[in-house]
């Protein structure tokens, strides 16, 4: 057992339910299922780490601040004009590249009545993402970039660059267990396998010049699993290596929480 | 400490209501905001939306976490605080006054009988 290194387990004491669970052909209903598993755990089902691949389309990944206001509504219709794939989050932040390339981890949690505050369940979603990276070889850190898609406290950067962007949504009322509506916590990694980050950069930074809003991808802030451990996906294809790689995560998750006391409740795909 | 205003009702959910004959402000309290932390966005109804009491109404975005609005109230959105589209930091510094988020006409009052006075949500946040 290796407890100390993973002090956010009590926020599962109860243990997790593993599972790889997508829809990557329709990608809103892909997204969205993170709400409907989040409504369940909110009535009681147990807290749920779930696994899953982007929409295989490419495209975009925006918060409902994004689309916000006229400016943010027609530039959402001029990118989906374009052909892209964009999905509305429940969560916060800023446009995330979506397709083939890419997937995700979702830890849903009940609310609980313990003051606990956002930073925890960020460590409770990258320590094991990080641990896992360091399994692979890689050193990982969190860190801002500024410049990054999605920036925040919580990136995890490799060589430097953008690995995984992260965020969060806590759904509810605002008093919590108090409230009628206790609601529950999405904590969400989104991971890069294989992405053209040039063109994601040009998708971004049109969709945020048509909404008329400052934010801007800059190039070189990002970095994928290919680009960065090429050796490990040889002879698999874009969809297979999105695959190898969360099943590697998944498979990491269900041996590595155990260790740390946080009881694996089933690991379906 | 975070700020009560007398002379305003309470949700449990962190909302104060002012109520002006048939019309009533909604926000969030001094306590909510402080435990949000910097909001960068606030999504509310559009005018003429009606409300239901303790359905959402709208979330309220602070640094990459997103939490729900309740309302208070069943009534009609007669006005919405257009600043906070440009402005959310609107609700940390002035959660009272600048910062309100919608104006609802009421049709029954009867709701503010269960909101909570200033005394009672004092008590209830010091819980």
């Amino acid at each position: 057992m290796n407890r100390r290194d993973f002090e956010e387990a009590y926020l599962v004491a109860d243990g997790v339910e593993v599972l790889w669970m997508d829809n990557p052909n329709d990608a809103q209903e892909n997204t969205d299922m993170d709400e409907q598993y989040g409504k369940a755990v909110a009535s009681g089902r147990p807290p749920v780490v779930r696994l899953w691949r982007s929409g295989f389309a490419d495209g975009l990944s925006l918060s409902r601040r994004d689309v916000a206001g006229e400016r943010g509504m027609a530039a959402l219709e001029q990118t989906r004009n374009e052909g892209l794939e964009v999905v509305i989050r429940q969560t916060g932040g800023t446009a995330v590249p979506q397709g083939e390339g890419v997937f995700h981890v979702s830890w849903i949690l009940p609310r609980t009545s313990q003051t606990v505050t956002t930073d925890a369940y960020f460590r409770l979603l990258v320590k094991p993402i990080i641990a896992w990276l360091r399994e692979l070889g890689l050193e990982a850190a969190t860190g801002a970039l500024p410049g990054s898609y999605c920036d925040g406290t919580y990136n995890i950067l490799v060589e430097n660059r953008k690995l995984v962007g992260t965020a969060q949504a806590w759904r509810g009322g605002l008093a919590g267990t108090g409230s009628r509506h206790p609601g529950y916590i999405l904590a969400h990694a989104s991971i890069t396998t294989e992405v053209d980050f040039e063109a994601a950069r040009l998708w971004i930074n049109r969709f945020y010049e048509r909404a008329g809003k400052d934010y801007r991808m800059e190039a070189d802030t990002s970095i994928s699993l290919v680009q960065t451990l090429p050796s490990i996906f040889a002879g698999v294809g874009k969809k297979g290596r999105n695959e190898a790689a969360l099943s590697s995560l998944k498979d990491f998750l269900c041996a590595w929480l155990p260790q740390r006391g946080v009881k694996v409740l089933g690991d379906s795909v | 400490m975070s700020q009560v205003m007398q002379g305003l009702k309470y949700s449990k959910e962190h909302e104060w209501v002012k109520l002006d004959g048939q019309r009533a402000t909604v926000g969030i309290t001094d306590f909510a905001q402080a435990e949000l932390g910097d909001i960068v966005f606030v999504e509310l109804p559009a005018v003429g939306q009606q409300l239901k009491a303790n359905t959402t109404f709208g979330t309220v975005e602070s640094v990459k976490t997103v939490s729900d609005l309740f309302a208070p109230l069943s009534g009609k959105v007669v006005e919405v605080n257009e600043r906070l589209q440009d402005s959310p930091e609107l609700v940390n510094s002035s959660p009272y006054e600048d910062g309100w988020m919608v104006v609802l006409e009421v049709e029954d009052t009867a709701g503010m009988n269960e909101l909570l006075d200033a005394q009672a949500y004092e008590a209830h946040i010091a819980e």
